[in-house]
């Protein structure tokens, strides 16, 4: 049962204040969205809820224990992080790769079962990349990258994940295939997501909640469909924003002009 | 999979075949009879003692140097995640080499310059890390780059007391700086230093792995980075600093062996350390032999075969790499 809440939690780059005293509890059975503008401090709050960062006041709690006190392995087997992008200097496979999520759960002495085999395969086969196993990362496109580190994540098989812009690189079709897959993983008992996203439709699509980062520095949290409206994503990304109604969806764009010379040449004007 | 198993069998076997060169070549070439009967003990007079007395020593300690190197240079480009990363890019050798030079300039026999090259290169080491750490985050690029200077400003020593240096000891010094395994009179010490590298890298082998793939990724898994970080460095520097000790600067072992056996498929540190140990070693006894007898009696510095050698090698593994990843 996985369980992870913000006490006060203060967060600075430099002198500048992201973040005063959020007090935040992500309950299992959520998936929640992370909303801000660019440099608004989405990435550092994510290290900061993983652990992997200080915090500048108040305290980031792991079932009821701050996360500082956490053994390691047992934080690495309870909470896991896909980061933005991650390096990769020396050539090794995708496969290699994807089993390496299985290190928290290995002893010091042991190497991988063929369980942890098992469950790497499993996880490259839900990203749909099965077949490109044995072959080096570096062969790989932006996207297929990003699936494999998705499958490493997965590998890790932790309740608790942490997502730092999962779709970037990916096509439409696995934005949609990937967001379903990691979000109904909130559905298992005691599992619950974070994510980082930038595109607010998708994030309405498949999250039930969201914390926005507003530009003066404040938060708003909550169920997405109470906290977001025009008025406070405006505040968020500081430009004009428009809300489209469905029958039983809302969107938001960014309310801008067309640029005047696509507007000569569209055919819609015609 | 079978693949890989192969590769550690034909680095299994070059081990023999090179200690087997290197003991039967040379001013006396010994044939495979005689030499059998040195070993079983069965045959005493000149082959035995050149074999026992002179060759096995030379060839040991240059196996120890070549696994030392080879182990270092894993071990530095996994810290440092730069692929560029050898042994000596961190100043070790270049401390090493002042402090010998300087003993070599006073004067010195060669048990006091081996141990003013340990020396320099443990300050060079507690220097480089001391400069690197400072106030502010720790990164791979400031250790590096820190590193690097340090290498520099002992080059810019180097090449000032050779400029300084009588004519008298001038050859000895260059012979230095370009590698020697001739003088070495203790080649248990590097095999004892090597065994105990490899004893305690083999367990971190697969934490290894993540930190290769980045300091948080490592972090996110649970490893402890600070305790990892400055494993790696002293260790390394270390084996660096016995390699240095025994044999002076011999290039390419430490920054190529890593990446020929990562071309071959050894991308799992829990193969790649021992196995750049196997290569690493064998490399060195055949560099070794080769460099005392292809011209002899002129013996050649062995880093110039280690290069002579390794780079065609290197070289077209990097193509057929290439092409198989277009």
């Amino acid at each position: 049962m996985a369980h992870l809440e913000t006490r006060k939690l203060t967060l600075h780059i430099g002198e500048r204040a992201l973040l005063r005293d959020l007090s935040v509890a992500f309950e299992a059975g959520q998936n929640w969205a992370i909303l801000g503008a660019n440099g608004s401090g989405k990435t550092t709050l994510l290290h900061t809820l993983a652990g992997l960062r200080r915090t500048d006041g108040g305290a980031v709690l792991l079932d009821g224990q701050p996360i500082q006190n956490v053994a390691r392995r047992v934080r690495a087997q309870t909470l896991g992080i896909l980061f933005q992008d991650s390096p990769n200097t020396f050539p090794a496979t995708a496969f290699e790769t994807v089993l390496s999520g299985r290190h928290p759960h290995l002893g010091f002495w042991q190497t991988e079962a063929a369980t942890d085999h098992a469950v790497a395969h499993a996880a490259l086969a839900a990203v749909e990349l099965a077949d490109v196993a044995a072959r080096r990362i570096a062969t790989l496109s932006g996207g297929e990258r990003r699936r494999v580190e998705v499958a490493t994540l997965l590998a890790q098989d932790a309740p608790l994940c942490l997502l730092d812009e999962p779709v970037n690189h990916l096509d439409p079709r696995h934005q949609i295939a990937l967001l379903r897959l990691v979000c109904a993983r909130a559905q298992r008992a005691g599992h619950l997501n974070l994510l980082v996203l930038h595109d607010v439709n998708l994030a309405l699509r498949f999250c039930s909640h969201g914390l926005l980062l507003l530009a003066d520095g404040s938060t708003s949290h909550g169920r997405l469909d109470d906290i977001l409206d025009v008025a406070v994503l405006e505040k968020t990304y500081g430009c004009a924003m428009r809300e489209i109604r469905s029958a039983t969806e809302r969107f938001f764009f960014p309310d801008e002009p067309p640029i005047e010379s696509r507007l000569a040449q569209s055919p819609l004007r015609q | 999979m079978n693949h890989r198993v192969g590769l550690r069998w034909v680095l299994f076997g070059l081990v023999p075949l090179s200690f087997a060169f290197a003991l039967a070549a040379g001013s006396v070439t010994l044939d495979a009879a005689t030499l059998w009967r040195v070993l079983r003990g069965t045959e005493t007079g000149l082959p035995a003692i050149l074999v026992l007395d002179l060759r096995l020593p030379r060839a040991v300690s240059a196996f120890s140097v070549g696994g030392l190197l080879a182990l270092a240079g894993c071990l530095l480009q996994a810290l440092l995640r730069n692929p560029l990363a050898d042994p000596y890019i961190l100043g070790i050798s270049g401390g090493a080499a002042v402090a010998a030079l300087a003993a070599l300039l006073l004067g010195a026999g060669s048990g006091w310059v081996s141990g003013s090259a340990f020396l320099g290169s443990l300050v060079a080491m507690l220097l480089v890390f001391g400069l690197s750490h400072g106030r502010g985050a720790w990164t791979e690029t400031r250790l590096l780059l820190t590193g690097v200077v340090v290498a520099a400003g002992c080059g810019a020593l180097v090449s000032l007391m050779l400029a300084l240096s009588p004519q008298a000891s001038l050859a000895s010094m260059l012979f230095w700086l370009l590698g020697d395994l001739g003088q070495n009179n203790s080649p248990g010490w590097g095999l004892a230093v090597l065994s105990a590298g490899l004893l305690l890298t083999i367990p971190f082998a697969r934490t290894l792995n993540l930190y290769a793939r980045g300091e948080q990724v490592a972090a996110a898994l649970g490893t402890n980075i600070a305790l990892m970080r400055y494993g790696i460095y002293f260790l390394a520097s270390l084996l660096t600093a016995t390699a240095v000790t025994l044999a002076g600067s011999i290039g390419f072992v430490g920054l190529v062996v890593p990446h020929l056996l990562r071309l071959l498929g050894s991308t799992d540190h829990r193969r790649l350390l021992p196995d750049a140990v196997l290569l690493g070693g064998s490399l060195l006894v055949v560099a070794d032999t080769l460099a005392r007898t292809v011209v002899a009696p002129t013996q050649l510095p062995v880093g110039v075969l280690t290069a002579l050698l390794g780079v065609p090698v290197f070289l077209l593994l990097l193509a057929r790499a290439a092409r198989g990843a277009g």
